[in-house]
């Protein structure tokens, strides 16, 4: 029997070869997209599952409350994963990861400047599993001073030799190579290349700190593993004992509190939380789960449509089959295995499809996928699942409506004309244009707020400015001389020194504020920066006054803040004067008393991610002596140059930071480096989406094609009457235009609201964004009747063209 | 074989009521060959669709086979259908995208013959038929009077105990017409029962009896030899 449906299915598909092609080429584009994003959901899902323990790792989180403020950050204590190993027999392992930035790598007379690479405790390879190509994971790293390197890292410095025994130098430090590891597959949410043995003693000594502050200062990641059988909420219901031991003692000192949440390792690339490696969002997941849906039912629309459109065509057969004794049932499924065999088809052709389409897909979602990767694991079931409901979907109707056909009407006669219910079909028209209506009004959304963003004043001009960093302790002690070598450049208009520059790091640091009469605990952001360093940034003073250098009472004592600062500390009046306490950077217990002299305009020192936060600016420089070296000497020198002499500048500045550090490859970056791919994971969805809705586009504009044919073809004769009667052709296209312009606009004013709902709730997510408004609902629905005019103009103008007695004598 | 008491059709729509059949009653017997006849709009067609199990009458009783069918649901009667009855159209109503084998294979499937069953049966009667040269053509591809013979073969294929036949010759000329009812007439000899709806006196010479049919009732039902003397007085 089914050979009989299938032959009949595929002679009727031959006969119509036009509607066949489309419904052929919608369903492949459908299930194309829908192939892409199954992968990438996949992948987005699979993130750490290649350790052997992921479903007992969890990373610990701290919730941190100072000043009445609440910080959500993924970086904890130092001391957490021992004092947790040792008070909760639940833990069987935990590692910390401080992962490094801007190291110096020394390698015979080699130098590298790596980031990326991370300072673990030497339980981590009975945490994590990494697959070994020289050494073994047991006693890689539980000597001190030892390192195991990634692949590309290994080739990168030695080649094709096995480096395992050799050692090399990073920050001053010689390590001894004890294996190397494949590299980070993509799919794990952190992605190092170097692991490097930690020693805690030495670590506690950098901070030079007594031990229970050491509890206050957050700087590693800290992965815990647990025991078989046992649950991490048996460990977080019962931290209340274990905070007041550890936590409430140096807590107390800085008015802070902490608690801890667990997330487990799967999910952590799908959470967001301050400070940790790059994640993804959740709701880009949904949407995108929501576009495949789409993709595939706006395809499974055209098919409904265009089947019952032409029942007709197919009403003899269906009585006959009845006659002959087919039951309904028995007609439901000849009908569902025509729109199953014809999804078949799309689903090959879709991976042919995917397979040409892999290569741009992966390098807007920065992904490596192969078609490799859809024969892996669960996901051609997954497919095949997305294959079969496209068919059943796109049949389910169809097969209802032809199989409730009456033979009895339809032998009466020889022309059987009725076909599916008009509304259905415009319903499901209106349905189509509105998707693909929401789709381009969301992509002219998401780039209104990406140009946004992008044009975004920042409060400093980032402008013509180039920005030099001296990683190491030796030549940052010597900056002043290569900011006077670059100074005599015609070229420079100007430079400055800072530790830290805008979106390129910041410290945040615990304090006490003048509050009334008493000092309350706040959180503020730290920079260190020379005298020039306002006028270079073009930062504007509000209140007061900058740094004057020629002041020594300015060294040391006096600070600059931001209006956040002032409007977060309540001193909404006379800010000037008002003091801060910053105790913790020096042994004095009293700490460093220092005093507002101006109020800056605020600045986005951080990526335009987070709103401005409070911040203070200190003067930095060798004479600060109250503040340790690490904090005082400067890191950066901002170069600020003329503007049409760019590549000249580079040129010289590369040469002269050479000239200056002869062993160091130079860093230079343009000011707005920090700023310039912050929103490039939004950009990249950005383009993603609009492809996906110029395909929405173009499935339903085929699908508008093959319905305006047949409808127009099926109203011959009442063109012909019409035209009989004195219709003029320009009436009849009106006629035509009237009926699928009416429906077009019925669907704008239904995505209208839905765009608008859905678009603002996006918007929300940013901390700067633009307000919604109605210009691209307005400009996507005239894309959208556009698109129908051009479809309906093709049939109707030839239809309206059509000697009327061709049309009349063929009925 | 087929008994039909007060047999009444009315077709409703929103501002007309049609009286298609009007209390139609009469019998049947196994192994007659019966014409139904009347003027276009009578109710022939429409009398035939019941007592071919395609419609249900709005009210009154009709036996077939003994079962009292007019109540019967869509699936009952298709099921009682595909055992009993054969169809053969004016207008042949072939499928088109179908072979003249897989046509004629159709209602075997659905009685659920094997794959093997079926070939034999299609090619005996495709055999009996003289039309087997034609197995593997189209319908698009035949004569009038070559898709009837088709069509026969449909109707036949099953070996029903009823044939309707509904103006089996309308749209063929006479010689292929001629065809097509000494098929009818063979199969009749053979055993089979047959109604024909037709406006041909000729066709319904074929016949051992006419009902004849005026306004959705029954005004005369003659034998053929009282129809042979009508005519020819």
């Amino acid at each position: 029997m089914i050979k009989n449906y299938l032959i009949s299915a595929w002679r009727n598909m031959m006969r119509s070869k036009l509607y066949t092609l489309i419904n052929i080429f919608c369903l492949s584009v459908g299930i194309t997209g829908a192939v892409l994003i199954v992968l990438y959901i996949n992948h987005e899902l699979s993130y750490d599952t290649h350790h052997q323990k992921h479903e007992r790792i969890f990373r610990l989180d701290g919730k941190y409350t100072i000043g009445g403020q609440l910080n959500h950050l993924a970086i904890t204590p130092f001391p957490l994963g021992p004092a947790l190993k040792l008070e909760f027999s639940q833990v069987e392992e935990y590692v910390r990861i401080f992962i490094q930035e801007n190291l110096l790598i020394r390698i015979d007379d080699k130098e590298f400047l790596e980031d990326d690479f991370a300072m673990v405790d030497t339980t981590y390879f009975d945490v994590f599993t990494h697959r070994f190509i020289h050494g073994q994971a047991h006693g890689a790293l539980t000597e001190p001073n030892t390192a195991v390197l990634t692949a590309s890292l290994s080739n990168k410095y030695f080649g094709d030799l096995n480096p395992v025994g050799y050692t090399f130098n990073v920050n001053q430090r010689n390590y001894q190579i004890t294996g190397v590891i494949e590299d980070f597959p993509d799919n794990s949410h952190l992605k190092l290349q170097c692991l490097l043995t930690i020693n805690q003693s030495e670590h506690q000594q950098f901070y030079s700190l007594a031990p229970e502050m050491f509890w206050a200062i957050n700087q590693n990641y800290t992965y815990v593993l647990m025991n078989e059988g046992t649950s991490i909420d048996s460990v977080l219901e019962n931290m209340e004992a274990f905070n007041d031991k550890y936590i409430a003692p140096g807590g107390s000192q800085i008015g802070g509190s902490a608690e801890f949440a667990a997330n487990p390792l799967r999910k952590l690339h799908l959470t967001s939380v301050m400070y940790a490696p790059k994640t993804n969002n959740r709701s880009t997941l949904l949407i995108f789960s929501m576009v495949a849906m789409f993709l595939i039912i706006i395809a499974a629309v055209n098919y409904t449509n265009l089947a019952t459109a032409r029942s007709s065509k197919r009403a003899r057969e269906i009585a006959m089959r009845k006659v002959t004794g087919a039951t309904r049932s028995q007609l439901i499924f000849q009908f569902l295995s025509e729109s199953l065999l014809l999804s078949s088809i799309s689903l090959v052709l879709s991976l042919l499809l995917v397979e040409i389409l892999l290569p741009g897909f992966n390098s807007l979602a920065d992904k490596s996928f192969s078609l490799r990767n859809i024969f892996a694991g669960n996901i051609i079931w997954q497919i095949i699942g997305l294959t079969v409901l496209t068919g059943f979907l796109s049949g389910i109707y169809p097969s209802f409506f032809l199989s409730n056909l009456k033979p009895v009407n339809i032998l009466k006669s020889a022309t059987f004309s009725k076909t599916s219910s008009g509304f259905l079909r415009k319903a499901l028209v209106i349905f189509q244009f509105g998707i693909s209506i929401i789709l381009v009004a969301g992509t002219l959304t998401v780039r209104n707020q990406l140009r946004f963003l992008q044009e975004k004043p920042l409060g400093f001009n980032p402008e013509n400015s180039y920005v030099i960093t001296i990683p190491d302790m030796e030549h940052r002690m010597q900056i002043e001389t290569l900011e006077n070598m670059i100074s005599q450049n015609p070229n420079i208009i100007g430079t400055a020194k800072s530790l830290y520059v805008p979106a390129m790091g910041h410290n945040m640091n615990a304090v006490k504020v003048q509050s009334e009469n008493e000092m309350v605990d706040a959180l503020i952001g730290t920079n260190f920066v020379d005298s020039e360093f306002l006028d270079l940034m073009e930062i504007t003073i509000k209140e007061g006054r900058g740094f004057d250098k020629e002041l020594r009472g300015d060294i040391n004592h006096a600070i600059l803040i931001n209006e956040a600062a002032a409007r977060q500390f309540g001193w909404h009046e006379e800010p000037i004067g008002k003091t801060i306490n910053w105790q913790y950077i020096s042994s004095d217990e009293s700490g460093i008393r220092l005093t507002v002299v101006g109020v800056m305009k605020d600045f986005n020192f951080q990526s335009l991610k987070n709103p401005v936060e409070p911040i203070m600016l200190i003067l930095g420089g060798q004479a600060a002596d109250q503040f340790s070296e690490n904090l005082r000497t400067f890191r950066h020198i901002t170069v600020r140059y003329n503007a049409r002499k760019d590549a000249e500048v580079m040129a010289f500045l590369e040469e002269t930071v050479r000239a200056f550090d002869p062993v160091r490859m130079p860093n230079i970056v343009p000011l707005s480096h920090g700023f310039s791919d912050q929103f490039g994971t939004e950009e990249r969805q950005g383009t993603i989406f609009a492809i996906f809705a110029l395909v929405c586009i173009i499935i339903s504009f085929l699908g508008l094609f093959g319905l305006a044919s047949f409808l127009t073809e099926q109203r011959k004769k009442e063109v012909g009457i019409r035209k009989v009667l004195g219709s003029s052709g320009y009436s009849i296209l009106i006629l035509f235009y009237r009926e699928f312009l009416t429906l077009v606009l019925i669907a704008a004013v239904v995505a209208g609201p839905v765009v608008w709902f859905l678009m603002e709730k996006w918007l929300q997510d940013f901390v700067y964004h633009i307000s919604m408004n109605v210009l691209p609902i307005v400009l996507a629905s005239t894309l959208a009747v556009a698109v129908a005019v051009i479809t309906v103009s093709y049939h109707t103008l030839i239809s309206s063209r059509q000697n009327p007695v061709d049309a009349i004598r063929a009925e | 074989m087929i008994k039909t008491v007060d047999l009444t059709k009315i077709f409703r729509t929103e501002e007309v009521e049609t009286t298609a059949l009007n209390q139609v009653s009469f019998e049947i017997k196994e192994g007659e060959f019966v014409a139904i006849m009347g003027p276009s709009g009578c109710g022939k067609s429409t009398l035939l669709n019941i007592l071919g199990l395609l419609d249900n009458p709005s009210s009154g009783k009709y036996y077939f086979l003994e079962n009292e069918v007019s109540k019967f649901s869509e699936k009952q009667r298709a099921n009682l259908r595909k055992r009993n009855i054969g169809f053969v159209f004016q207008n042949f109503n072939l499928i088109d995208e179908l072979s003249v084998f897989e046509n004629v294979e159709l209602p075997l499937i659905y009685l659920g013959y094997s794959s093997s069953e079926r070939k034999k049966r299609v090619e005996e009667v495709l055999e009996q038929m003289q039309i087997m040269h034609r197995r593997n053509h189209f319908p698009l591809q035949l004569s009038g009077g070559q898709q009837q013979r088709v069509a026969v073969c449909r109707a036949v294929v099953a070996k029903p105990h009823l044939i309707l036949a509904d103006e089996p010759t309308g749209n063929l000329d006479s010689t292929h017409g001629d065809e097509v009812m000494n098929l009818l007439e063979s199969l009749n000899k053979s055993g089979t029962t047959i109604i024909m709806v037709t406006h041909s006196h000729r066709d319904a010479s074929y016949a051992q009896r006419i009902v004849r049919l005026f306004d959705g009732q029954i005004v005369t039902e003659d034998k053929i030899t009282d129809f042979a003397l009508a005519t020819s007085s």
